[in-house]
């Protein structure tokens, strides 16, 4: 009796901890792809091990102000400018009714397909051509970069104006408040974590930035790193310039972090509302209709702000990609094609799988810090692309000397670099820097298939395999083409980690115009740029349907 | 058809289910209602196979489906659910949806049983439409023609009617039973609305904390509940203070403010001259302006046909509820003289 009862129980206990393995392996792989995710920022903060007094000396009494001054003052111009242009956009195009209102409502996105350094070089040659002024400065850069930046405020300024219910607006009237001090008093108060959040990733881009920056030669943090590291040959210091850039990006990140959560109670009507009640406060949304002048005054505003930021640019590129038409090299932008395409599509597949399995972990997995863990990995966003690009030449390169050293003993030959230089660091890089982006859409869609769902198809007699290929596959088929676009395009237009990571020889359409341009072979570069952002537009389309569908 | 022996359940270190046993004739439709928390859900799954046991086993048909050392996968066990948000799939129409579960039948047996289930369901017009183009009630019988469609040993059903609207439940839970019967199926829903379970279920299972309080008719959960609980938890009503004496040839009498009733059997000794709560239901009270028990109107509401009134007893303060014909129009501050007409007595 004793012994069997001994039995059974070694048996239940055999069985709980078995159960607890099987649900532990969503966990186990979960830590360990975040552990591999998190090697680049490790790399930095060990580089901070070994700190060279004397280095530090010269760099402080030399370059550290500028790179510091530049970087802030670049965030903050930036920080301002796109704030003041987004929030002034997304409130005419949502309180007023004016000529063309409804085609700026996602026009004025169009700006997000410019990366901000091809802008630059575009504006530079234009007035070098017209020869009015030199626009190679901080204050340059700052303009160029808010206005392909400002789209991120606009749009969460533009969904957070909509969503304030008509009936604030009709108390305020009630009360005796003009549309201005309704503006500063309520709209923009509640519109604030939205606006905050745009405003630090304009913030975050801007100070991630090497393109711009590098081709005005303007000292900044992502200059000085490449300075540091390619110039004078300092590996270690450029690694801890790197891991004071990411901190500083950290910063902005957790202040716009933190004002949410202190305004969370702000986003209550963000909550999805009685589908009645939502259509009769959109239908009875008076937008006030202005006298023919401010009616004609706000559509100058709109339309100036995409000449400047879109339409001129882009028409400058055109003209002069089509004057090098006939003697454009075909077979080396062919190659640039292929090369950009093939990189994006296998990185997009690639990091669209793992996005899937963090996701997938998320799903399954009963421990609530694989929640923790995927957070983690998706801050990979936060880190600038030649902080990136240091955090893994430093692990990279030691791999590659330990491999050579382990090889040559045992057969007496070298195998040279395997992950540095090789296209396995630059998928690297492209993970850790858009894993976030694809997994925002993996997980929504995932978290749109009920658990219920999968308990149904089970108990309707069906294995887990038929529940992914006949249920998940097919609601999932939406989400995972979104993120391997949106991851597409981003690789497409990546500029400072793949300038460092890739293979010798290999180049990508970003680098190509950079090259081009740092070479001041302005009209050359234009036809990779308008490349880029031809293929840029489509995930504004995108991102416009998405909010239309909303 | 289903029995449940000594069922223990434990998620993570926490116990859910303690001690429970229930079973289920063929063809009969039973209910599990409680409180929200009360491990209804828990137990629900542990019978679809979601949930390993602690103890116990349960038999469906006679086979040991679940115990402590065996553990039947749910997609072996035959068991058809239907989920509290019906858990339709978005992509597949309404046929696909019905026949997901028949892929192991031939083309034609699947089109034969789907024709007969939409027939059953009124749903044949709508089985190339798409789950989000129908009603809440057609969804709610699109999800049981799902579950129907393998002809499953046995039927669960978790909250079926709380995704929809509640002026429409009742006529939809007398539909689902006659479709129910119709097929002949062997049936657990799990409610914490007794409505539901009054008007669908043959026999109740009333739980509280991880275990069964009684298992019985509708009937005799209102009319003779074995425990406090059960009391105060099924249909409306209030406890009033008494005390169990002896009494010549009764089995004893149970003393209230409200008069004496003789109480149906005989009590053990422990409870004699012990405090204890007499169960008086509304519908318990005739008026009788000469009754020596006057109490006051201290609230009312109007329900139509009925009054429900609040009674205060004013010489020992206790509360009563008190639902009377609406011709009775007392208003708050009157007296009424009422007396108790008790055909069970109960009290504990």
């Amino acid at each position: 009796m004793a012994i069997t009862s001994v039995f059974t129980s070694l048996g239940r206990s055999f069985v709980t901890s078995m159960i607890a393995v099987l649900r532990d392996t969503w966990f186990v792989s979960a830590l360990c792809l975040c552990a591999l995710l998190g090697v680049p920022i490790i790399a930095i903060l060990w580089s901070f091990t070994d700190i060279s007094l004397p280095l530090w000396t010269h760099l402080i009494d030399t370059n550290l102000s500028l790179y510091i001054g530049n970087s802030l003052l670049l965030a903050l111009g930036v920080g301002i400018g796109s704030g003041v242009l987004g929030v002034s956009l997304a409130w005419c195009v949502t309180q007023y009714e004016f000529w063309g209102r409804s085609w700026f409502q996602w026009a004025l996105l169009l700006p997000l397909a410019m990366p901000a350094y091809i802008m630059a070089y575009t504006y530079t040659g234009l007035f070098d051509d017209l020869g009015w002024f030199d626009s190679r400065s901080l204050i340059g850069a700052i303009a160029f970069m808010s206005l392909v930046l400002y789209p991120y405020v606009f749009m969460l300024a533009k969904t957070a104006f909509s969503g304030q219910q008509q009936q604030y607006q009709e108390v305020a009237a009630t009360l005796g408040i003009t549309r201005s001090a309704y503006f500063l008093k309520i709209a923009l108060p509640i519109a604030r974590p939205a606006v905050l959040t745009g405003v630090a990733l304009a913030m975050m881009e801007a100070l991630a930035d090497y393109g711009t920056v590098a081709f005005f030669g303007i000292s900044t943090f992502t200059t000085g790193i490449f300075r540091t590291w390619f110039g004078m040959g300092e590996m270690q210091l450029a690694s801890q310039l790197a891991g004071g850039l990411a901190l500083f990006v950290l910063v902005v990140l957790g202040l716009e972090k933190h004002s949410r959560r202190n305004m969370r109670f702000y986003q209550t009507q963000d909550l999805p509302v009685n589908k009645d009640t939502s259509a009769r406060a959109r239908s009875t949304k008076s937008l006030s209709v202005q006298s023919s002048i401010s009616h004609y005054a706000l559509s100058a505003y709109c339309l100036s702000v995409l000449l400047l930021a879109f339409i001129v640019p882009v028409t400058q590129l055109c003209v002069w990609a089509l004057s090098t038409l006939e003697h454009i090299d075909v077979t080396e932008y062919w190659t640039l094609l292929v090369n950009s395409f093939s990189l994006a599509l296998f990185s997009s597949i690639l990091i669209v799988l793992i996005a899937l399995c963090l996701s997938y972990a998320q799903r399954f997995a009963k421990t609530k810090s694989v929640g923790y863990l995927t957070q983690f990995a998706a801050l990979g966003y936060a880190i600038p692309g030649t902080v990136l690009a240091i955090g893994i030449l430093q692990p990279f390169g030691w791999l590659d000397e330990q491999l050579n050293y382990v090889w040559y003993q045992w057969f007496g030959e070298y195998i040279g670099l395997v992950f540095s230089g090789t296209f396995v660091a630059l998928f690297f890089a492209y993970c850790v820097r858009f894993l976030s982006v694809a997994m925002h859409n993996t997980q929504t869609g995932l978290e749109r298939i009920k658990p219920n769902i999968d308990d149904a198809v089970l108990t309707l007699g069906r294995g887990r395999l038929s529940l992914m290929r006949r249920i998940h596959f097919p609601l999932l088929r939406k989400s995972l083409l979104a993120a391997s676009i949106l991851v597409f395009v981003d690789v497409l237009k990546e500029l400072p980690a793949t300038l460092i990571l890739r293979p010798f020889n290999f180049n990508t359409l970003a680098v190509k115009a950079f090259e081009y341009a740092a070479d001041e072979r302005l009209i050359a570069a234009a036809m990779p740029s308008v490349t880029i952002v031809i293929i840029g537009i489509i995930p504004v389309i995108m991102l416009t349907r998405a909010m239309q569908q909303n | 058809m289903l029995k449940l022996e000594n069922i223990q359940i434990a998620l993570g270190e926490k116990q859910i289910i303690h001690d429970v046993s229930l079973s289920l004739a063929s063809g009969d439709i039973g209910c599990l209602l409680g409180p929200s928390g009360c491990g209804k859900t828990t137990l629900l799954r542990a019978i679809a196979g979601f949930i390993p046991l602690v103890a116990g086993t349960i038999r469906i048909k006679g086979e040991t489906v679940s115990s402590s050392q065996q553990h039947i996968d749910v997609t072996q066990r035959k068991v058809g659910v239907v989920f509290q948000d019906f858990a339709l799939f978005p992509h597949l129409t309404v046929g696909q949806n019905i026949v997901f579960g028949l892929h192991q039948q031939t083309t034609q047996q699947q089109q034969a049983r789907l024709t007969e289930l939409l027939d059953l369901t009124q749903l044949t017009e709508y089985a190339d439409q798409y789950p989000h183009q129908l009603s809440g009630g057609q969804q709610q019988r699109v999800a049981i023609a799902r579950a129907l469609a393998p002809r499953p040993e046995i039927l669960l059903l978790d909250e079926p009617f709380s995704a929809l609207d509640p002026s429409l439940r009742e006529s939809l839970a007398l539909d689902i039973k006659t479709l129910l019967k119709y097929e002949g199926v062997t049936a657990l829903l799990i409610t914490h609305d007794q409505t539901e379970a009054f008007t669908i279920a043959d026999k109740i299972a009333v739980m509280n904390d991880g275990h069964i309080e009684q298992y019985a008719s509708a009937y005799d959960l209102y009319h003779e509940p074995q425990t406090y609980f059960v009391a105060n938890f099924v249909g409306e009503g209030r406890f009033i203070q008494g005390r169990v004496v002896v009494a010549p040839n009764t089995h004893g009498v149970i003393q209230t403010a409200l008069g004496e009733f003789a109480v149906h059997e005989e009590p053990a000794l422990a409870e004699y001259e012990k405090q204890a709560l007499l169960l008086v239901r509304p519908d318990d009270f005739v008026v009788e302006p000469t009754s020596p028990y006057q109490v006051t109107v201290i609230g009312r509401a109007f329900r139509g046909a009925h009054i429900l009134y609040t009674f205060r007893h004013a010489d020992s303060g206790q509360d009563v509820l008190c639902l009377l014909p609406s011709h009775h129009d007392y208003q708050v501050g009157t007296t009424v003289g009422i007396r108790l007409e008790l055909e069970h007595v109960i009290y504990f």
